[in-house]
């Protein structure tokens, strides 16, 4: 219970902190939602400058733009602490529902291609770390950094462009099972590399122990050694760095949402950014910033469960 | 004679274009005890490790002939594949630390069953607790549902020995088995290996043990240059390994109730859901004093020394070092007046560091002298624990006999009023031992300081300490001038440690 509280506590401040911040530096880089709805809308063309003027100076009321900074920021925190996220400035729309239908395709797209890079990373890192040094250890590593060095936008485009071709895969549409595949093999590619290097290291560690050679002198099979006996110590560690993948993957996949026109939120966080869509950026970071507490906490659950020896530890410091 | 269970000839070992074993001769006797004694690096593990059909990747394994006799007819074992219906069933291995050699992650119940089932057993519950029973627990159940990590070193020792000996192996290997032991579960193990053999297995025990070697060999051979030579426990050993008494010093301060170096009164630890771990804990050290703490693992040392030192924030009780409470001096100036020789010597050094380096630390630290002051200091340090010439050398290029002279080296960098050593020579050889209990009681009468030292080894605390205390389940049982100990001793555990500890000369031929 206390360490809920505490979760919470944390995650407040922090967001307490990057709020003000993000707040601030949107604020200050030049051009507001009324400038680019001016601008876009060619509003400007039609009509006088004093009319212009007195038209921008009522949106900017509307929108509440017309306040100094500390008291938009006042005004906003008043709201969420509400449960209130604001309307978005250019739909009008409820900032929980423009972000409600993104937010679960978001999640799909990040759970599916952190269970990718996870399913790969584990498979590289146990066969590597058989025999290291091996010739399947030099491949996988080959493999490894390819996988590391491709940015995401050229392998994103090149799996699109296969895909469809070979497999009839639909470029363009809603986001469906049938179109969550490549775009989360993708992401896990990319992602799996820094897994499975570190998971092989654990684990060429663990082979080494003097646990393991006991097993072996037992009679046991090198594969149930590997996943019977070394493959729970050896990835207990990786879990806040797991944690960290797949925060980073659910809230900030722009590129790969952006290639494959998935309909998730950091794909429209980057938009409302450019269109000074203040409500929704504020929101997004929220988001953001619940979703990396939520998945830290959780593993570090899952670690005491999978490692009692960290609760232990933690008890004797 | 009869036949031997395992006959090996001209077995070789080599790595790369270096052999290890140079063609060893060995015949296993069902029955019989085989005690193979050896020096460090003499490739003792890698005899091991060839009797069991696991030498690491780059060795190259050949043998004339290498043949296990079993019930069910003769094994050629010259060819890995051969290794895998044996390994367990027909040979089984005790590892030289049983803490360690336990998956820490599983159920001790888990690994029985495992085991079990490897070697062709039934793996029920009712065999797991038979096997539990069989290594000395009074109830199985309990222990089945632990993890490994959370048995006491005395409990992973009962299970590492139980689940190699449970599927009654032909061949029995035992690595080192006691050098992780206190002397009550030395003995322990040394009734369990001749049980074994009785019943009708070859042990093979590798040691440099000589007290346990004595006690149970039926032959015994040396390993040198990767031969095996016929050997005898040479005659006169002693039975305490060599380890002679040293004089420390001028008679120790009669003057108890002057300036007490330490003093500690009614000290108090338990950690969260474990019960007392020190229990009002009452000592005292006089200035120029050594005086030495004995008891089994888990009696509560290293908590006191760790409460002594300000690592641990006792419960309760008083802890005055130089007549001063950590809270009116602050640990920071206490610190420099007590330094630690750690238990594992290259554990407790930086391997990126260059032994000069490390010993000027403390210096650094206290920001004593200048750095030019601080590396001479460092230099002369090294030079007096002999190691002139070696302070460029790392932790990776020094043995461990010299890391723990670097670890002397540093403790007395500070010129501390007492010196806090946690079972300094346990980590080294048996012939090393000697060279490291002379240093410490070289630097302890030069410097004139006190000195607290903590051993499970009572011989150890015998060379060194003017006096003894023996320490049991987080309280002084036993405090007595080291020369009056074995007579005047009278708590039960104090006479188990003597037990264990016999003086005396040993005749083995």
């Amino acid at each position: 219970m206390a360490v809920v509280a505490r979760g919470v506590a944390t995650a407040a401040g922090l967001l307490l902190v990057a709020s003000m911040l993000v707040f601030a530096l949107v604020r200050a880089a030049p051009g507001d939602a009324v400038d680019v709805e001016f601008g876009e809308s060619g509003a400007s063309a039609l009509l006088s400058p004093e009319e212009e003027a007195v038209a921008r100076a009522q949106r900017a009321r509307e929108l509440g733009l017309d306040r100094s900074v500390p008291e938009q920021y006042a005004r906003w925190l008043d709201r969420v602490v509400r449960l209130d996220l604001g309307t978005s400035f250019r739909t009008g729309r409820p900032v929980a529902d423009e972000l409600g239908d993104r937010v679960a395709a978001s999640a799909a797209l990040g759970g599916a291609g952190f269970l990718v890079a996870l399913t790969v990373a584990w498979l590289i890192a146990a066969l590597s770390a058989r025999r290291p040094g091996g010739l399947l250890d030099h491949a996988l590593r080959v493999l490894s950094l390819t996988a590391t060095a491709v940015p995401t936008f050229l392998l994103g485009s090149l799996g699109l462009r296969y895909a469809a071709e070979w497999f009839g895969y639909p470029v363009a549409g809603e986001a469906s099972w049938r179109r969550l595949w490549l775009p989360a093999v993708v992401l896990g590619v990319g992602a799996m590399p820094v897994v499975a290097r570190l998971l092989r290291a654990s684990l060429i560690t663990e082979y080494g122990r003097p646990y393991a050679l006991a097993a072996r002198a037992r009679g046991t099979s090198t594969a149930r050694l590997t996943f019977r006996h070394v493959m729970r110590p050896a990835f207990a560690p990786l879990l806040t760095l797991a944690g960290l993948t797949l925060s980073s993957l659910v809230a900030a996949s722009v590129i790969t949402e952006v290639i494959f026109s998935w309909p998730g939120v950091s794909e429209y966080a980057v938009s409302a950014i450019s269109a000074k869509d203040y409500p929704v950026v504020q929101a997004y970071l929220l988001l953001v910033v619940a979703v990396v507490v939520v998945v830290n906490r959780t593993m570090d659950v899952l670690q005491h469960l999978l490692d009692p020896r960290v609760a232990h530890a933690a008890q004797v410091a | 004679m009869s036949t031997p269970v395992l006959s090996v000839s001209g077995l070789t070992v080599t790595y790369g274009q270096l052999p290890v074993l140079d063609g060893i001769d060995l015949d296993l006797v069902a029955g019989r005890v085989h005690v193979i004694l050896g020096a460090s690096g003499s490739g003792k593990s890698t005899l091991l490790r060839a009797l069991i059909g696991m030498v690491p990747s780059p060795g190259q394994v050949s043998a004339r002939r290498f043949l296990l006799r079993t019930a069910g007819g003769e094994v050629d074992l010259s060819t890995p594949d051969a290794w895998r219906q044996v390994r367990g069933r027909h040979v089984g291995l005790i590892a030289q630390d049983p803490a360690q050699a336990l998956t820490p992650l599983r159920r001790a119940g888990s690994l029985v069953r495992e085991a079990d089932r490897l070697t062709g057993g039934t793996a029920d519950r009712g065999r797991v607790a038979e096997v539990l029973r069989a290594a000395g627990f009074t109830d199985p159940r309990a222990v089945a549902s632990r993890y490994c990590f959370e048995l006491s070193g005395g409990m992973a020792q009962r299970l590492g020995v139980g689940l190699a000996v449970a599927p009654r192996p032909a061949v029995l290997l035992a690595d080192e088995p006691s050098t992780a032991l206190d002397g009550l579960a030395r003995a322990r193990l040394a009734a369990t290996l001749r049980q074994v053999a009785n019943d009708g297995a070859a042990v093979v025990l590798v040691t440099h043990d000589v007290a346990l070697a004595a006690g149970l060999a039926d032959d015994v051979t040396t390993l040198d240059d990767g031969r095996l030579h016929d050997g005898r426990l040479a005659e006169g050993v002693p039975r305490h390994q060599g380890i002679r008494r040293i004089a420390v010093s001028v008679p120790p301060p009669a003057d108890r109730d002057g300036a007490a170096m330490l003093s500690v009164r009614g000290l108090r630890k338990r950690y969260r859901g474990t019960g007392p771990v020190l229990d009002g804990v009452d000592l005292d050290v006089a200035d120029g004093e050594v005086v030495g703490i004995a008891g089994r693992s888990g009696a509560g040392k290293t908590t006191l020394l760790r409460c002594l030192v300000g690592l641990e924030r006792p419960d309760g009780g008083e802890l005055r070092i130089a007549g001063r409470t950590p809270a009116e001096a602050g640990w920071r100036s206490l610190r420099r007046l007590v330094q630690v020789v750690p238990q594992d010597p290259r554990a407790s050094l930086n391997p990126w560091r260059t032994a000069g380096d490390l010993v000027a630390d403390p210096l650094d630290a206290h920001r004593i002298g200048t750095r030019a002051q601080r590396r001479a200091r460092a230099d002369e340090l090294l030079d007096r624990v002999g190691l002139a010439g070696l302070e460029h050398r790392r932790p990776g290029q020094l043995s461990t006999g010299q890391c723990q002279r670097v670890a002397i080296a540093r403790a007395l960098a500070v010129r501390p009023r007492l010196l806090v050593a946690d079972e300094p020579v346990t980590a080294l050889d048996a012939p090393l031992r000697q060279g490291v209990l002379d240093l410490l009681g070289d630097v302890v009468r030069e410097h004139g300081m006190a000195a607290l030292v903590i051993s499970h080894d009572l011989h150890v605390l015998e060379a060194l300490c003017h006096r003894i205390a023996v320490l049991d389940a987080g309280r002084i049982v036993e405090d007595l001038p080291a020369a009056a100990l074995r007579d005047d001793g009278t708590h039960p555990l104090t006479r188990a440690l003597i037990d264990c500890h016999p003086t005396g000369e040993t005749h083995v031929g």
